[in-house]
């Protein structure tokens, strides 16, 4: 096979590999960019894949990222339907199923794939929201007259696609191990989705784990560990994902669930990382996080291209500090989330008619926010993380005033 | 000067360009987008650009 050559590679076909190329477009349009990418689509928005309601339209060519014309027409190549499957760092050599691509740097993006337990793997009617092809297939799959989903996961995926069927008055009902789903984030914020999603006639199967499936008259069911059944014509997965890294196994890049990087997003000598898949070293909290949420990929795949360039450019890296950020619309509630926490701050619940705004804080200094609605304060206390915030100063943004302790 | 747009038909109010730059964007108390200023100092390029890049919706664009 021929060994072709590109100054930048980005291997990955979501938003970082996309914001990467962007990025090296814009600052180094004399340099030659491919992106190498398993999807046989170029970039597409993923969000809406678990958003769009089932009566709305759901194109693939109105998802799909302006800014892969523009780039195209740049002269970018995409190189779609082609997956890594190696890296030779010291050869600046990736190895793909169409043979191997020369580079100059590399920015790897290839994100997570979702997790399928056992029980579900290979079974009909199965979904995970990953691709564009698994939402088709999925949104097909709940138009039959009577469909009974069944959500497994009652995380963000799981609870925005619930709130779409419930939209649309089909029965869903969401099975979760926990007893209290998003209970990581306090009682205030679990009971409150709890009851958005009740309210709005979703059924709730909480503490439950499913120990099989099973079939009555045609029509599947889940079997609980309390021997209870849920009818599942369709099931939804939505339980966690996992880095796609297998092509990074022989290459000596550092994995450890996620792909290992520096401050700079750097993994390699002229390799670079972007998004769901990156385990780094984050200055804004001095901390080592992997984080799967779309605003983080981006913002990433743009470090990841900067950094790229500056291989070429002979320049220092820039670090990649941030505030890691994720939102979900269910049932017509924005729920949004911003900070990074170690799990062992003090809750301060401020609820008032528009919502509930939930502060982290740990002594002096608040770590993260997170809101059912009240988006003006919630934005302000986001913008106030982006540094330091001492409790003093959060605590201007709250209405309630909520009983300082200590 | 840099011009900056708004897209507010796209817009979906996630605020991030609110959290990134709070001098130029503010979610109003009726939880909607408000753009404060149209131009920005040639020197915040690269606030701009990661205002740009982080939009979910991509909303926003140099004018």
């Amino acid at each position: 096979m021929t060994v072709r050559r590109s100054d930048i590679v980005v291997v990955g076909g979501s938003v970082a590999a996309l914001r990467a190329a962007e990025t090296v477009s814009r600052q180094a349009p004399h340099l030659s960019l491919m992106v190498v990418s398993d999807e046989v689509h170029p970039p597409h928005e993923r969000p809406p894949l678990s958003k769009v309601g089932l009566e709305e339209p759901f194109d693939r060519e109105a998802l799909t990222y302006p800014a892969v014309a523009s780039l195209r027409e740049q002269g970018v190549t995409f190189a779609l339907n082609t997956r890594a499957e190696g890296l030779d760092v010291a050869n600046r050599r990736l190895l793909t199923t169409v043979g191997s691509l020369e580079y100059g740097a590399l920015v790897a993006a290839t994100g997570c794939e979702p997790f399928v337990p056992p029980v579900f793997a290979g079974q009909p009617d199965v979904f995970t929201l990953r691709r564009y092809e698994d939402a088709v297939g999925l949104r097909a799959a709940v138009s039959r007259p009577g469909a009974h989903v069944a959500v497994i996961g009652a995380g963000f995926i799981g609870g925005e696609f619930a709130a779409t069927l419930a939209k649309a008055g089909r029965r869903v009902t969401v099975v979760d191990l926990a007893d209290r789903p998003l209970g990581r984030f306090g009682d205030a914020v679990a009971r409150e989705y709890q009851a958005l999603h009740r309210a709005a006639g979703v059924q709730l199967r909480f503490g439950a784990a499913v120990t099989g499936l099973g079939e009555d008259g045609g029509r599947r069911f889940l079997l609980l560990d309390d021997d209870s059944r849920v009818p599942a014509d369709v099931i939804l997965v939505g339980v966690g994902v996992r880095p796609s890294t297998a092509w990074l196994e022989e290459s000596g890049v550092l994995l450890d669930n996620g792909i290992v990087c520096d401050a700079t997003l750097k993994a390699a000598e002229r390799v670079f990382a972007a998004g769901d898949a990156v385990r780094w070293r984050n200055p804004r909290w001095g901390a080592t996080m992997r984080i799967e949420h779309w605003t983080n990929a981006a913002e990433q795949g743009r470090v990841a291209g900067i950094n790229a360039v500056n291989v070429f450019a002979g320049e220092d890296p820039v670090v990649c500090g941030s505030v890691p950020y994720f939102w979900s619309d269910q049932h017509g509630v924005r729920i949004q989330f911003a900070g990074y926490r170690t799990g062992t701050e003090e809750i301060v619940e401020d609820r008032n008619a528009d919502g509930l705004l939930v502060v982290y804080r740990m002594g002096d200094l608040v770590t993260g926010v997170l809101a059912f609605e009240r988006r003006a304060q919630f934005v302000k206390l986001r913008a106030m993380l982006r540094n330091e915030l001492p409790w003093q100063q959060a605590r201007t943004v709250l209405t309630s005033g909520p009983a300082p302790v200590g | 000067m840099i011009k900056v747009k708004v897209d507010f038909d796209r817009c979906d109010a996630n605020g991030t360009c609110a959290a990134l730059m709070p001098d130029v964007f503010r979610i109003g108390d009726d939880g909607l987008l408000e753009q404060l200023r149209t131009e920005v100092d040639p020197g915040r390029e690269a606030e701009l650009e990661e205002v740009i890049v982080c939009c979910p919706v991509g909303a926003i664009a140099r004018g």
